[in-house]
This record gives structure tokens, C-alpha cells and sequence, in this order.
């Protein structure tokens, strides 16, 4: 193909956003250059509202267009209740389940020594204010059940339990739907562990 | 599944005449055999490769006994059993860097293996590597499992006589078919040791919570280690014993011991042990920038008559034969814990070896595993009562021809 550093451009640009690699891009590139004017423009504007809209919520740093965000200040919610996630879009998995009801707090990560990531680079002292100050009573502890996040919930709860919190943790096993035939040994022992009755 | 016919182990009936008997250490009998479990599926039907070093292969069917793959040094051979140790969820034995596998001006690599349950792959992508089964993603240990292979390859020469690391890598290989859950604990307490590294060699202090963490990981999935290592050890010291045994080795019965200074501390005590040393260390640790302790430090020394250790006693040769005992021993190992005979695969099988231990150790092994052998000289496999095969021709990554070995045997002879 010719020198097209624009495209290259855009294409490094896509490359940048999460589970994008090369040749999404160049599909995602020529998708958008294929599109019509007001079209490309749409999606443009969109995105420039979005970021000049949304903030993250200065109570549980999740995002909103208000703030604080709606759970923070929704009073039907138990406030007693909280749930720990990593970043903000696991706000938006949890609610869309419509079982929670009681309120986030983002951690805007896990930690992770080998890139760098500590405590500090988290929103763990806002969890602690609030466990202390705001009457939690159970404290969910939902980040990812891969090595950062088990790492994280394990360092949260022994921060936490001394506070007096219950410290409880996503139930980790099989997924609706799998084959037990091509399930790992470890998700499997856990389903073992996490079984319940019928 | 159609039953196939418990293979006939060597023992009385061995054109080399019976196995003999060594206190404490027990012999195969016709019993076992008559006990063994149903054989399973895990044999290669066939072999594809693209980016990978040199191989250019398209399905190339493999037979299900005896395949040696021949031709000049540099040809590709050693690359088939390296692709076969990537497709059945093992590291190279040559490099820990999967980019260097890539055929040169390749981005990533695939390799393709059908068997009978199903089409294993491996797609190295980037210096990552996928396991696919029936294109579903699945981890290294299930693709392990679906393809057992033991191998012994050049690397291995060292492993009586070298470090410790290729012993402890040697026995964790078995432990990890052997142990329920050791896979997964040797995972947990590799990642858990490299996050605590990184902590103890930052340059902030670290987090004493964020330390205890990983300690607390480390000294559960150590515990696991310890406990699974010594399980192993047990079960490979017997069958390594009658093995030597039979290949005339003057070291049997043999037992492996798993070195620590842990010394005979119950497995119960261990994780609260481990938990303290990690606690106690970290000033120490701190300065020297990573864990100083720990199952990651352990040897497994063989030893003869109670505490010879072995290594230091044996010859090259006696070495040498040790290590087929020790391959003889894994396969009858996961043969019985997998209730499949596994591929062997050995690599220049004919330029180490002493041709007698050799011979008896072809003899010895089961009569419906499948053989994957690689050699510059093709004609010294007739001297090996290995059953019949295939001979696959390989010229720069190609396999260029294929004929029935029974057919070179004849060539050779009449020549003679």
C-alpha cells in the first residue's frame, strides 16, 4: 500500500484501546474512513461529549455525568453494602445483573509490582474513609479472579477486617454454559470447593 | 473406546532373559500388565507447522509405533520434537524466548497436531503462546494431558551432573501429572516470588501488608511444592530403581531425595514454616533484592546405598544409563496415572548412548506407545526391536520422502 501516514496514524491510535491489535485496527481504520461525512462526524462529537461529560464521581470514583453519581445518592440503595472493583467499567457488568443493591467503590486498578502498581497508585485510602465513616457493614471484595486481583482482594481484606467490616468475595467456578471436559484444573478444583446444594 | 491389548513388558520373556531381582526394589510382573488400564488416544496422527524455525509441514501423517526422522545435521529434525514439546503445553528444551522458534522474517507460528480425540494446536503470536483444542482455548496442563509425551533430548545430559534446576524441572514435570493440583501451586508460587522480587528490590519500602500477601502465597503454594516434590520423588524412586536395574546400572535400588533445609519437617508444619522464614528473611531479602528461600532453592539428588550421591560417583556412562532408566520410569509412570501409554520422543537417539543400554532400554519399553526418533544415520535403528515404522526424510524443514522402515531393514540387509 502507499505511504498513508495519516491512516498509519489512526491506526496506531486505535491500537492503543484495549483487546485492539494490528489488524482490528487496520479493519476498525478502513471501517471509519469508509464511513459517510455526517456519520464520521457523529461518532466524532460523541466522542468529545462524553469526555467533556463525564468525571469520575468523587465518592466512588466511578464515572458519571453527576456528581456524585446516582448510586452514591440513590437512597434506595443499602449503604451498608459495598462493592470493591477494579476499574469502572465493572460498575456497568454488576449493575446490568440488577442483583447488587448496594453501592461501588472503583479502584481504578490492582495492584501489580511487576508494572509498578502499589497501594498508593489506588483508591484504597477512599475505601478505607468510607469503610470507617460510613456505616459498611459487608465489604464485597469483586476485583478479577486472576493474580492481581486475588492479590488485591487478599491485601484489601487484611487492611480491612480489622475495621470490623464482614469481608466477603466474588464466588469463583465454572461459567454457565462451559463443558467441564476443557475446564482448567484450578477453576475446577474451585467449583469443588464452592459447591453448593441443590 | 476399543481396548487394545495390554502391552507385554520386559520381564521373563526378554530376549535379554530376566529382569534381575534387587532387594526393595519391585520387579513388573505379568500381573501388573494384566491390570493395566485401558490405553487411551494420545498418539500424533499427523503434523502441520508454518513460521516455526524451518518446518514447513502439511499434515504429515506419522506412524502409529516407530518414526524416525532422518537426515543431515541442521535439516529441521530436532525442530519436530521441539514443535511437538510446544503443542503439548511443555517449554523448549532449547530457549525460553519463544521468538527465537519464529522462522526468520515471521510475526507467529503455528503448529498443528491431529490426533484421535481431536486437533491439538499451539499458535505463538508475539512471544505468547495459545493452547487449542478443537479450537477452544485450554491451558498448557490440559493439552499436556490430552498429549503425553516424554522426551530426552540433548538437554537432558546434564541433568545427573548439572545444577539443580534441571533435576527439580525433571521431577516437576512428573509431579505435574502425578499430584493433583501441583500445576496450578507451581504457577501461583512462580508469580507470587516475581511480584515479591519486584517489591524487595524497588526502590520504596515496601508495603508491609502487600509483602504479606504474596508471603502468604508463596508460603501456601510452597507448601504444595514441597509436599508434592516428595510425593513424586516416592513414587519415581521405585520404578527409577527397577528401571536401573535392568539396564545393568551398579547403582540400583536408587532413591530420590528432595534437598532442602526444610529437612523431614511435617507437611503440616511446613506452610507455617516457610510463612516465618519469609517474614523473618525480609531485611536480608530486602538488601539482596529477591527471595532467598524457598522451594524454588531445592535440589533432588540420587542417591545409592542410603546417601551416595550418585553424580558424584558415576561415570558419563553410568550417567547416561541412569537417564534412560529415569525416561523408562516416567513413561511407565504416567502411563499408569494416565491410563495412556505416552510418545516418546528422543532426539539423536544414537549418538550418547552405550548401544547395549540402549537396546535394553527399547526393549523395556511398551509395546503400543508411539516412538518419535530423530537420527543423522538412519540404518542404526534395525539394531532396536522397536516393532515397525515409518522413515520420514527431512531436507530444510520439508520431510522430501517416506518409506516403511521394514523396507530399509531389507535394503541394508541385503547389502551386507
Amino acid at each position: 500500500m502507499a505511504a498513508l501516514p495519516s491512516f498509519d496514524r489512526l491506526m496506531a491510535a486505535l491500537e492503543r484501546l484495549p483487546g485492539i491489535g494490528p489488524k482490528s485496527a487496520r479493519r476498525m481504520g478502513h471501517a471509519l474512513l469508509s464511513m459517510g461525512e455526517a456519520e464520521a462526524e457523529a461518532l466524532v462529537s460523541s466522542i468529545t461529549e462524553a469526555r467533556s461529560r463525564t468525571r469520575t464521581c468523587s465518592i466512588c470514583r466511578s464515572l458519571t455525568e453527576e456528581d456524585p453519581c446516582r448510586v452514591c445518592t440513590d437512597p434506595t440503595r443499602d449503604a451498608r453494602l459495598l462493592a470493591v472493583v477494579e476499574d469502572a467499567a465493572d460498575v456497568e457488568v454488576l449493575e446490568k445483573t440488577r442483583e447488587f443493591r448496594g453501592r461501588y467503590h472503583v479502584l481504578g486498578g490492582a495492584l501489580a509490582p511487576l508494572r509498578g502498581i502499589g497501594p498508593d497508585d489506588l483508591h484504597v485510602d477512599g475505601l478505607l474513609s468510607r469503610v470507617a465513616s460510613d456505616g459498611v457493614e459487608e465489604v464485597l471484595l469483586a476485583t478479577n479472579p486472576n493474580v492481581e486481583g486475588e492479590a488485591t482482594a487478599l491485601y484489601l481484606a487484611r487492611r480491612l477486617k480489622p475495621m470490623g467490616p464482614r469481608v466477603t468475595r466474588l464466588a469463583l467456578g465454572l461459567p454457565v454454559g462451559a463443558a467441564l471436559e476443557f475446564a482448567d484444573e484450578v477453576t475446577l478444583s474451585r467449583s469443588l470447593t464452592g459447591r453448593r446444594e441443590i | 473406546m476399543t481396548a487394545v491389548p495390554a502391552p507385554v513388558l520386559a520381564g521373563s520373556d526378554s530376549p535379554h532373559g530376566p529382569r534381575p531381582s534387587v532387594p526393595g526394589i519391585p520387579l513388573r510382573t505379568q500381573g501388573d500388565d494384566a491390570a493395566a488400564p485401558e490405553r487411551g488416544k494420545g498418539s500424533v496422527q499427523s503434523l502441520s507447522s508454518t513460521g516455526f524455525r524451518n518446518l514447513q509441514l502439511t499434515r504429515h501423517a506419522l506412524h502409529p509405533r516407530l518414526n524416525l526422522i532422518a537426515g543431515p545435521n541442521g535439516q529441521g529434525k530436532t525442530n519436530v520434537l521441539e514443535a511437538l514439546a510446544l503443542v503439548s503445553g511443555r517449554v523448549s528444551f532449547r530457549t525460553s524466548e519463544l521468538l527465537d522458534t519464529l522462522a526468520p522474517g515471521h510475526r507467529e507460528a503455528a503448529i498443528t497436531v491431529g490426533t484421535e480425540a481431536g486437533v491439538l494446536a499451539a499458535s505463538l503470536v508475539e512471544g505468547k503462546r495459545a493452547q487449542l483444542l478443537e479450537g477452544r482455548r485450554i491451558t498448557r496442563a490440559v493439552a499436556a494431558r490430552h498429549l503425553p509425551i516424554v522426551f530426552l533430548t540433548g538437554s537432558d545430559l546434564t541433568r545427573l551432573a548439572g545444577g539443580p534446576a534441571d533435576r527439580r524441572r525433571a521431577l516437576d514435570r512428573l509431579a505435574a501429572v502425578l499430584v493433583p493440583g501441583y500445576t496450578a501451586a507451581y504457577s501461583r508460587y512462580e508469580k507470587a516470588r516475581a511480584s515479591r522480587n519486584r517489591l524487595l528490590s524497588g526502590r520504596r519500602s515496601p508495603d508491609a501488608d502487600e509483602l504479606s500477601v504474596y508471603e502468604d502465597a508463596l508460603a501456601q503454594s510452597g507448601a504444595s511444592l514441597v509436599a508434592g516434590r516428595r510425593a513424586a520423588a516416592a513414587r519415581l524412586s521405585p520404578a527409577l530403581s527397577r528401571e536401573a536395574a535392568h539396564l545393568s546400572s551398579p547403582y540400583a535400588p536408587l532413591v530420590l531425595s528432595v534437598q532442602n533445609d526444610l529437612g523431614s519437617l511435617p507437611e503440616s508444619a511446613v506452610e507455617a514454616e516457610l510463612r516465618s522464614r519469609f517474614l523473618e528473611g525480609r531485611s536480608r531479602e530486602r538488601a539482596a533484592g529477591r527471595t532467598l528461600t524457598g522451594p524454588h532453592r531445592d535440589d533432588v539428588l540420587l542417591l545409592a546405598d542410603g546417601n551416595l550421591d550418585v553424580a558424584t560417583r558415576a561415570s558419563a556412562g553410568e550417567s547416561r544409563t541412569l537417564l534412560l532408566a529415569w525416561t523408562l520410569a516416567e513413561v511407565a509412570l504416567l502411563t499408569e496415572a494416565l491410563s495412556r501409554t505416552p510418545v516418546l520422543a528422543f532426539d539423536d537417539f544414537d549418538s550418547e548412548w552405550d548401544r547395549t543400554a540402549l537396546a535394553h532400554f527399547a526393549e523395556a519399553l511398551p509395546l503400543d506407545g508411539q516412538i518419535l526418533l530423530t537420527s543423522a544415520r538412519p540404518e542404526t535403528v534395525q539394531s532396536l526391536p522397536l516393532g515397525d515404522g515409518l522413515l520420514h526424510r527431512m531436507e530444510k524443514g520439508r520431510i522430501t520422502g517416506t518409506e516403511a522402515l521394514g523396507a530399509i531393514r531389507s535394503r541394508r540387509l541385503y547389502s551386507v
